[in-house]
């Protein structure tokens, strides 16, 4: 990375150069010496001798003054005007935390709230943090955060339902999403503005040169989020609900059952297959607990399946395309780890082969209302959902689906 | 690299000057050839360091740059296949039951809700 003193060496150098070129003008003779005529006389001409003598002598010694300072306090300069460039998106950010605050607040007097203490609790909840336990002996960890993510939607969702009443189960959930996005926002917003406001105190280059370099992705997330807002406002599906929409399309039309919070379940039948289809329940913006409700259908079923296949979105590589499908190995499901960690045990318990199908999308749809092209790429996921169940089962089988998501937008 | 870059753009910025103050120096002594020949070094120098400063600026902002669109809800019946497209309105999601069909009288379903993104 970057030399303690880049400038040192360089420093010589120009110097050098400098004092050269002054003994040059100065003295004419030296030329003859080392170059020959022809190729001085450009340099000449740059400062010619004669009657603007003077005002050459003065151009040069401007010319010579401004090149110090660059070397000397170049770094100074480059540092001011990234400050600058840091300013516009600290700005950029402040705007989308504003806006997305505006949209909670609006939603949130259209769902029966008013009244000046509206304002306060938001800002109270905007500022809303959870501290990870600590992982230093990580035996029961995996319990203890889900006793503490558990504690904070509990808290959230009752200081949600206090500041909507007029909302119903959807709109709650929706709301909820809304607000956390808006803390996501408000948080991005004050981490970048800290560090500007860190590097501006002490004009450190190399804290600058970070903060500007991730610039970019932080502001696209930024506008990610934004894009979210929007959804959450209004219950569009995003793009994160690929594996909910795949869900739904499998059980549609099928009846459904409560399998664990916020989660249900259908059983369907394929080319003489038993599938049991799991997703959050819709359409109001949930995650659901995937974990849980495969551990509740597999003890159903006394743990006889002989397959599980989860349906994700997946982040893309930059030159592939939105929707693209892949298939691999493994429980295909983000988030902290806890429903992820339920997954893997309970298929490693059953000795049940866990497939991932994922539809490929950037970091901007994720939370972007759906596009055309995840639709397309939620058909060819089930397809190959199709294709496993006809290669890994045989008639009669149990096989599991789980479709993994925010089902916002999206029913079943 | 940025520094290095920062002081070359500099030094190229200041010898333009130069060229363009010995370009009038150049005309003003009667020497039109001379002059012409330091005006376009000098402005091609100019434009140079200008642009590359330019750049470097809207880089960061580029990455980021993302235009925006409309959302769009396509109603199918399942019966006999008639497709209809609407704008979003608050309350449609993914399988609900939506108006009946105009061809065959059963009940339609709200199939996509889509983006439709429109560059900037």
């Amino acid at each position: 990375m970057l030399a303690a003193h880049p400038c040192g060496n360089r420093r010589k150098a120009l110097l050098l150069i400098l004092v050269s070129t002054l003994a040059e003008t100065a003295v004419p003779s030296m030329h003859d010496l080392r170059i020959s005529a022809s190729s001085i006389q450009p340099l000449q001409g740059l400062f010619p001798s004669g009657e603007n003598n003077i005002l050459s002598v003065i151009f040069q010694a401007l010319f010579i003054g401004l090149f110090m300072f660059t070397m000397l306090y170049g770094q100074r300069m480059q540092a001011w005007i990234m400050l600058r460039h840091i300013d516009v998106s600290v700005r950029r950010l402040r705007a989308m935390r504003d806006e997305a605050r505006r949209i909670s607040l609006e939603t949130l007097k259209g769902l029966g709230k008013e009244g000046p203490d509206l304002e306060t609790s938001l800002d109270r909840l905007l500022e809303y943090f959870w501290i990870p336990p600590v992982d230093l002996d990580p035996a029961g960890i995996v319990g203890k955060l889900e006793h503490l993510l558990d504690v904070r939607d509990d808290r959230l969702r009752g200081e949600v339902t206090r500041l909507a009443p007029g909302a119903d189960a959807s709109q709650l959930s929706n709301t909820e999403n809304l607000v956390e996005a808006t803390l996501a926002l408000n948080t991005l917003y004050r981490i970048v503005r800290h560090l500007y406001l860190f590097g501006k105190k002490t004009m450190s280059i190399f804290i600058i040169y970070q903060l500007e370099a991730q610039l970019p992705l932080v502001v696209q997330e930024a506008e990610a989020m934004m894009g979210g807002v929007h959804a959450f406002q209004l219950g569009q599906p995003i793009g994160d609900g690929a594996g909910s929409l795949v869900a739904a399309r499998l059980m549609f039309g099928a009846a459904t059952r409560s399998v664990a919070k916020d989660t249900v379940a259908s059983n369907v039948m394929l080319e003489g297959r038993r599938l049991v289809v799991l997703k959050a329940e819709g359409p109001g913006g949930n995650v659901g607990k995937p974990g849980d409700g495969l551990i509740k259908v597999l003890e159903e079923n006394g743990g006889k399946a002989t397959a599980i296949i989860m349906v994700d979105a997946a982040q893309k590589f930059e030159g592939e395309e939105t929707g693209e499908v892949s298939e691999g190995i493994g429980a295909a499901i983000g988030g902290v780890g806890v429903d992820k960690f339920k997954i893997e045990e309970t298929a490693k318990r059953y000795g049940v082969p866990l497939y991932a199908v994922v539809i490929k999308e950037s970091s901007q749809d994720v939370l972007a209302p759906m596009k055309k092209e995840l639709y397309k790429g939620a058909d060819e996921a089930i397809r190959r959902v199709k294709r496993i169940i006809s290669e890994r089962s045989t008639v009669g089988d149990l096989v599991v689906v789980l479709g993994i998501g925010n089902t916002i937008g999206i029913g079943q | 690299m940025m520094v290095g870059l920062f002081s070359l753009v500099l030094i190229l910025f200041m010898v333009s000057l130069v060229l363009l103050y010995q370009a009038i120096a150049a005309y003003s002594t009667g020497k039109p050839e001379q002059g012409f020949a330091f005006l376009v070094f000098s402005l091609l120098g100019l434009g140079l360091s200008t642009y590359v400063v330019s750049l470097a600026r809207d880089r960061t902002m580029m990455a980021a740059h993302r235009g925006t669109g409309s959302v769009f809800t396509l109603i199918e019946c399942l019966q006999c296949g008639f497709k209809s497209i609407r704008a979003f309105v608050k309350g449609d999601y993914i399988l609900k039951q939506a108006e009946a069909c105009p061809k065959c009288s059963r009940q339609m379903v709200i199939t996509s809700v889509y983006l439709e993104e429109r560059k900037r």
